[in-house]
């Protein structure tokens, strides 16, 4: 549903996280923790220094006030004057200092508001930062165990699947990249565990249809050994042993038929023949199936028409021509041998903008409500009627259900039966190959 | 499509008349907050500067001062400017003016109130600077840069060059006493006689060193005014007061955004409702749903505000520039920039974007609880009634099957309804409380009469000679100049000043108020005995008006008469009996002192005393009551205005005993006052009475025209911008009603249909349909005109802390209001009813995508 | 294997006098590629099964299991995305969002996600839909089996376990309504999904695989018409 790019996810993806979303709001918690410290303190800090530093200078100030007054006024003046500063005066007054020692190289802490600034600033600072990085710490290790634990947990669950055939004891249902990987991972488990069912089923069948080959095999065998017995003892009468070998021949035919259609059916059930499905031409295909049931129709003077709205076009559409012939003509025969003689046999073609039908219609005696369920399943024959084993109607399901399509039967109301092959113009994406859930 | 947000950007495309209408409003209504906020702080501001002009821009001053504490002063850290005033000595001129040459230093000359008009601010002590008018009366007349010799501070005559001209004050003229300032000189010291004027460095509070300064020197004063402007005074009321208005202002204008918002967008939801029921199915959370409203109110804002503020800017900016260009100053500022105030526009965006969120939250979450079983299954909702509720028949119903239908409609769509009808009635509130607030401001603010219009006054100073004898009194112009006068182009009337007279009106008990001595703490009026009834003395002042003057006293007529010829037979008066004294609360208050009626007697006691002689008392009768005075002041503190005509004057004045030692002025005419009509050239009239004025001695002519002009001007501006707000919040309430009655419509639009199949005419459809537009109209102003009511009052109380009046509710406004809502309620409809008329009748039934 | 499981659903709306029993202790259980349609007169509640079975409405009483989640012990948000990535639901109209086109609504659930849908994927699924030439055309543009066939295509984008459909073909011709449910047929094949159809169609109901019928709010029976091996 989704192509896996490279790119890696842009804000807007990742902001859908909702563990992301908690990290942001607790970075925001400490940043905004952080500024109202840093205004705290650059306020604090300030007023503590301008008031040492107001101190200092009142304490000069008032020694110079007693004894040079004018003095006193003058360096007043001159400290809260915020006029440009002329790098002249500073110049001079620096010389001035230097002669007595005081440069820019004195350490701080000789000049004790400065020095008592520094220090406080110092230890503040440091206690405010590892406070606040042990806040953010706590805070993200609790976010990380948390999202830690969720996959852990997850993990867990996946056992139960893999291990035990159980559905997942936990499951979440988040969006973000984790949901997804939750959501992935609850597929996965039913998935598997579908395919487990499914394989128990495959297996089911095929004991089954390993039942359903003896079985069937038996009888004919049986037969066989019968007549071959008698025909080497030898007490036959010549018509008798032309009869016999007769029937000897028919029920290896039968076996033949037999094994060959089983093995088609094995075949097309392991995925192991390819239909080479391609544009070509459906009338040409009815045609092709038409021509392999012409004898039996004629014997029992059925006719088949086709019905095409008569727009004579080709109708193309993708298939394998070969298998599907195969499949309409067991389908004709189907109605052939349901019909009565002198019976007609229609196949209708018609177009959806989604499907393409083909009709093929009897009239004969119709579907028994009670069959109906099951004509589609392996030797399964309403009457005895016919020659087949039961297992043309299933090898035309499932070459319609590989070409994407569906076969449905149907009684008409006033009288005979309706099978219809429904195939869509376009498959449906990317799952059609993966049909060994296909069931039958 | 990226994300399923894009949705909403494609919603707000289809809608695309829906959407541009909601942008528009909300535009509208962030253009006004923004002009109201930069208006709100060019007033302030304006307000500051004219306190500066009249005032001055200093902070403190001291009246006695010393060179010690100037010294003191100029060392402190906390004063920024520092200026040294002196007053002069008086140089006597021609026809009893003066003049006085003052010593100022750089710094006074820029705290003192004195404004440059042309020239420079004197730079040595041998330049000054005059007002304009000054320089005729000076000797030699010289002209800007010309010198003239004046008594300098010294005592002594000195040449001086006039180096700058100052703006005239009305004031000087009328006293014909000048001011000239030189600069001041080294030689001079600060003693006694000067004053100091100082500023605080800015960010210092005044009002918190205030004690500090008054140690220094007791003899401290302060600019009391201008430190209230700037919020430093302990006096916080007119601040408050400012921003207590301002804030009701926007806040409404912010609720009616928001109610324009909600509506739009609740009407959007629950268009919707089907489809945001049909996300929830698909899995959609209630938070992604909530999302996509919030993405369109976003969209929404993201236009609207900005624009808004562009407009509102560029709006404003093009009315001012109209302004300038019709030759108005603006708010009297020489340049009146446009400060680009970033908070205001800021804030302003900010309140935009809050305005759409608030308004869009409640239909968010209507939008993501909407069970979507309910959504889905669609079927427009039809609502059980429940039978318990009393069915009381609607006014509607008497309008037929059409009415009838459509009361059901309102009663079956109770939620609609309200949205509908809230939004009407905040527009009308809104409407409502703004035309009151403004108008009340302005009546505030400029307490106009006909003095506003005077721009000339020619008036005679009389003056006794050595022995005390009088010159004889005449009429300063005579009846054929005033007509020239009048014929005059730009002359909007000519008036004749006469004197007046004080007296007592003996008022009887039941017609005096008795209340006014409760509230302002004035003395009750004394009782004085007159013919066996006992009455009380209130003062009285008799004003003699021409023609011309009750003439535009008919303006202010409350009852009765102005006719000169009606009052001149009857011995009929014209009373102002409502003053506006300042109560013991301290704020100015307007109310009647006597309540008088039309006809009733009015005894004057032109004599003084309490006991009046027989010759002395006068009756007269009231023929008219006016609202205020129409000159000399609108209104009187606790004085009862007694107008009357020259006869009844004059019969007034034989009542009155004579005066010792004063002059006795009789009916002449002392004066003229001259008012022109807007956009009149003064020049030609100016020329015209001064050759009056020279044609007789001792006349002086006082020129104010330029200040009258702009006086006038500020009013007319403050009513063009008073107007342009009405009309602009006029059309955000109608865009909003627009919007719901459209929406509503068009909501129903398979109901008409269906109507129409069953056999109902457009016509009946119409009816049915303007029938409900007139019920909103009604139950919406019902309420609006309810609350406006209320806002008006607490409004008033705010506006009575400033200055007190009496509460006026404005019906007009009101009527008019609700007349326009009923009128766009019904035509909006008229539009999408035609519409959907000419729409195929099987489309309209067949389901909507 | 069992994907839906449903024990004692009960639903009742009012009270007193006027109380509604829409649905009384139905029990049933669905295996995964089953095409199930529950029949009955109007008013059997159907459709409020259905509700149930999606998590839009809560039962008064009563389990929902969807692959052993207990639908309604979720929180509300984690159900809505419950809904996203398992449920798909078809309605007898208003299917499609009328802004979107049809590409956009077929993506929407997929977007709802924050997915980015694979465009070669969508492309073939409208392509089989048959709606190639229409996929940027307007739901107001379209006929009434275009539509359905969109909210189709809509279910089978992000192929959900389950697809619940409410009377999908009451709208169309029988031409059309044959196609949706052989659509339908051919999405329970090869995606091996779980579809339940409302319909009062017997036509229909003869298509699926296990018919159950409603009456009053109670589950009548139980048929196999297919006899699918449960």
């Amino acid at each position: 549903m989704e192509r896996i790019d490279r790119s890696l996810p842009d804000a807007g993806r990742m902001w859908r996280n909702p563990s992301l979303r908690r990290l942001a709001a607790t970075l925001g918690l400490v940043l905004a923790l952080a500024i109202a410290f840093i205004v705290w303190y650059g306020y604090d800090s300030a007023e503590k220094l301008k008031k040492e530093w107001l101190d200092k200078e009142a304490a000069a100030l008032g020694n110079m006030a007693e004894t040079h007054p004018e003095w006193a006024e003058a360096w007043l003046k001159r400290l809260t004057d915020n006029k440009d500063i002329s790098p002249d005066d500073i110049a001079k007054g620096r010389e001035f200092m230097e002669r007595y020692g005081m440069t820019e190289e004195i350490a701080a802490d000789w000049l004790p508001a400065l020095g008592e600034y520094r220090s406080r600033t110092f230890w503040t600072l440091i206690g405010a930062a590892l406070l606040l990085a042990s806040l953010a710490a706590w805070l993200m290790f609790r976010e990380y165990r948390r999202q830690l634990s969720d996959i852990r947990k997850l993990a867990l669950a996946m056992e139960d699947t893999v291990k035990h055939n159980r559905p997942m004891s936990f499951r979440m249902y988040a969006e973000g990249e984790l949901g997804l990987l939750a959501n992935s991972a609850q597929e996965l488990s039913m998935r598997l565990r579908q395919t487990n069912e499914q394989l128990q089923q495959d297996q089911t069948f095929l004991k089954d249809t390993v039942a359903d080959i003896s079985h069937q095999l038996k009888t004919p065998l049986a037969s066989l050994m019968i007549y071959i017995d008698l025909l080497r003892e030898g007490n036959v009468d010549p018509e008798h042993t032309a009869e016999f070998l007769e029937t000897c021949r028919h029920e290896l035919d039968r076996m033949e038929w037999l094994t060959l259609t089983m093995l088609k059916l094995a075949r097309l059930e392991a995925n192991a023949l390819e239909l080479n499905i391609a544009d070509a031409s459906l009338a040409a295909t009815v045609r092709q199936a038409l021509n392999s049931i012409e004898r039996l129709a004629e014997n029992k003077q059925v006719r088949i028409v086709t019905d095409d709205d008569g727009s004579g076009r080709e109708w193309i559409i993708p298939h394998d021509p070969h298998w599907l012939a195969e499949a309409i003509g067991n389908l004709l025969k189907n109605a052939v041998e349901h019909s009565p003689h002198g019976g007609l046999v229609t196949i209708a073609l018609s177009t959806t903008p989604v499907f393409v039908r083909l009709l093929i219609k009897d009239e004969g005696s119709g579907i028994d409500a009670r069959h109906l369920p099951h004509i589609f399943k392996k030797f399964y024959r309403t009457s005895s009627a016919g020659s087949g084993v039961g297992l043309g109607l299933p090898l035309a399901k499932s070459i319609v259900e590989k070409h994407g399509g569906i076969l449905s039967a149907a009684s008409i109301p006033s009288g005979g039966s309706v099978f219809s092959i429904t195939l869509p113009h376009h498959k449906l994406p990317a799952g059609a190959n993966a049909s060994k859930l296909t069931e039958l | 499509m990226r994300s399923y947000g894009a949705m909403a950007g494609r919603y707000l495309k289809q809608q695309r008349r829906k959407t541009l209408l909601t942008i528009i409003g909300i535009m509208l209504s962030v253009a006004l907050i923004s002009a109201l906020g930069t208006m709100g702080q060019a007033f302030k501001d304006n307000y500051l500067s004219n306190i500066e002009a009249t005032n001055g821009s200093y902070h403190i001053g001291y009246n006695k001062p010393s060179q010690e504490l100037y010294d003191t002063l100029k060392n402190n850290v906390l004063v920024d400017r520092l200026g040294i005033y002196r007053a002069g000595m008086t140089t006597k001129l021609n026809d009893g003016y003066s003049v006085t040459v003052n010593q100022a230093d750089k710094d006074a000359f820029s705290l003192m109130p004195a404004f440059l008009q042309k020239g420079r601010l004197p730079a040595s002590s041998d330049e000054i600077v005059v007002e304009q008018w000054l320089l005729e009366q000076l000797a030699g007349t010289p002209k800007l840069n010309g010198t003239t010799e004046l008594q300098g501070p010294d005592g002594h005559s000195h040449t001086y060059r006039i180096v700058g001209l100052l703006k005239n004050q009305k004031n000087s003229q009328l006293q014909g006493a000048a001011n000239a300032y030189t600069l001041w000189s080294a030689a001079s010291h600060v003693d006694a006689e000067s004053m100091l004027f100082l500023t605080l460095k800015p960010g210092v509070s005044v009002n918190a060193n205030l004690e500090q300064f008054k140690k220094l020197n007791p003899d401290l004063f302060t600019n009391f005014e201008l430190l209230a402007v700037k919020g430093d005074s302990a006096d916080a009321g007119l601040n408050r007061a400012l921003a207590v208005i301002f804030g009701t202002l926007v806040g409404l204008v912010v609720l009616s955004t928001i109610a324009v918002i909600y509506n739009a967008f609740h009407i959007a939801v629950l268009e919707r409702i089907r489809q945001f029921g049909l996300l929830r199915t698909l899995g959609a959370s209630p938070a992604q749903i909530r999302n996509l409203v919030f993405r369109e109110a976003t969209v929404l804002a993201a236009i609207g505000v900005p624009l808004g503020l562009v407009t509102g800017w560029f709006g404003l900016w093009l009315v001012l520039w109209l302004m300038t260009l019709g030759g108005l100053r603006i708010l009297m500022m020489d340049e009146f920039q446009l400060t680009f105030h970033w908070w205001i526009m800021g804030g302003s965006l900010l309140v935009g974007f809050l305005a759409v969120y608030v308004a869009a939250w409640l239909p968010a979450r209507k939008a993501s609880s909407v069970s979507p079983v309910e959504a889905v299954k669609g079927a427009g909702s039809i609502v059980r009634e429940s039978y318990r509720r009393l069915r009381i028949p609607s006014l509607l119903s008497l309008l037929g099957i059409e009415g009838k239908m459509a009361s059901n409609n309102i009663r079956r769509n109770r939620t609609k309804f309200r949205i509908t009808t809230f939004s009407i009635v905040v527009s009308i509130t809104l409407f409502i409380v703004f035309h009151y607030f403004t108008q009340q401001v302005l009546g505030m603010t400029t307490t106009s009469n006909e003095d506003d219009r005077m721009a000339f006054q020619l008036y005679k100073n009389y003056s006794s000679d050595e022995s005390g004898k009088f010159e004889k009194v005449a009429d300063v112009a005579s009846d054929e100049a005033m007509k020239q006068l009048r014929d005059i182009p730009g002359v909007r009337g000519v008036y004749g000043t006469y004197n007046n007279l004080d007296s007592q009106a003996l008022v009887p008990e039941d017609r005096f108020n008795a209340g006014i001595t409760k509230s302002t703490g004035f003395t009750a009026p004394s009782r004085i005995e007159w013919k066996d009834q006992a009455d009380l003395a209130v003062q009285a002042r008799v004003r003699l008006y021409d023609e011309a003057r009750l003439k535009e006293a008919a303006n202010y007529l409350q009852s009765g008469t102005v006719d000169p010829n009606q009052l001149a037979t009857a011995d009929g008066v014209v009373i102002v009996q409502t003053v506006k004294p300042k109560t013991l609360s301290g704020k100015k208050e307007l109310m009647p002192i006597t309540r008088y009626k039309v006809g009733d007697k009015l005894l004057l006691n032109m004599g003084l005393g309490d006991n009046p002689g027989a010759d002395n008392v006068r009756e007269v009768t009231v023929a008219g009551i006016l609202t205020q005075s129409p000159f000399n002041g609108a209104y009187q503190q606790n004085e009862l205005t007694v107008i009357a005509t020259k006869e009844t004057y004059a019969k007034l004045l034989e009542a009155a005993p004579p005066r010792e030692g004063t002059l006795d002025f009789g009916t002449a005419r002392i004066g003229l006052d001259i008012a022109l009509k807007d956009d009149a050239d003064p020049a030609p009239i100016h020329r015209k009475l001064e050759e009056i004025a020279r044609s007789t001695t001792g006349v002086r002519l006082i020129d104010y025209a330029a200040e009258q002009k702009e006086t006038r001007n500020f009013n007319l501006q403050m009513q063009i911008f008073v107007y342009g707000f009405l009309i602009i919040i006029g059309g955000i309430g109608s865009l909003n009603i627009i919007n719901t009655v459209q929406t509503n419509l068009l909501l129903r639009r398979k109901e008409i249909g269906l109507l129409q199949a069953v056999g109902m005419t457009m016509g009946q459809i119409r009816k049915m349909a303007s029938s409900e537009g007139v019920w909103f109209g009604v139950i919406g102003g019902f309420w609006g005109i309810g609350l406006g009511f209320g806002l008006c009052y607490l409004l008033y109380k705010q506006l009575s802390n400033v200055q007190g009046f009496p509460f006026s509710f404005p019906w007009e406004a009101s009527l008019i209001a609700c007349g326009l809502a009923l009128l766009v309620g019904l035509l909006s409809v008229q539009g999408p009813l035609r519409r959907m008329g000419k729409a195929n009748l099987l489309e309209e039934l067949r389901d909507e995508a | 294997m069992n994907v839906i499981q449903v024990d004692g659903l009960s639903k009742s709306y009012g009270t007193g006098s006027t109380k509604v029993n829409a649905l009384h202790q139905v029990s049933f259980g669905v295996n995964q590629g089953e095409f199930v349609a529950v029949v009955g007169a109007s008013g059997s509640g159907k459709s409020t099964l259905l509700h149930m079975l999606g998590g839009l409405d809560k039962p008064t009483d009563g389990y929902v299991h969807i692959d052993g989640e207990n639908l309604y012990a979720l929180k509300e948000k984690d159900r809505a995305v419950f809904r996203r990535r398992k449920i798909g639901f078809i309605f007898q109209a208003y299917n499609l969002i009328p802004v979107l086109n049809v590409e956009e609504n077929i993506q929407l659930p997929l977007l709802l996600d924050h997915r980015q849908p694979d465009k070669a994927y969508v492309d073939d699924l409208i392509r089989t839909l048959g709606l190639h030439e229409r996929r940027k055309h307007l739901p107001s543009e379209l006929s009434g089996g275009q539509q359905q066939r969109v909210a189709i295509g809509r279910a089978l984008a992000y192929r959900p376990a389950i697809v619940l459909a409410d009377e999908p073909t009451g709208n169309l011709d029988s031409a059309n309504g044959r196609e949706v449910i052989e659509l339908l047929k051919l999405a329970v094949r090869q995606y091996h999904q779980t579809v339940i159809v409302i319909t009062h169609d017997m036509n229909v109901a003869a298509e699926a695989d296990r018919v159950l019928n409603l009456q009053d709010g109670m589950l009548l029976n139980d048929t196999h018409s297919r006899g699918k091996a449960l």
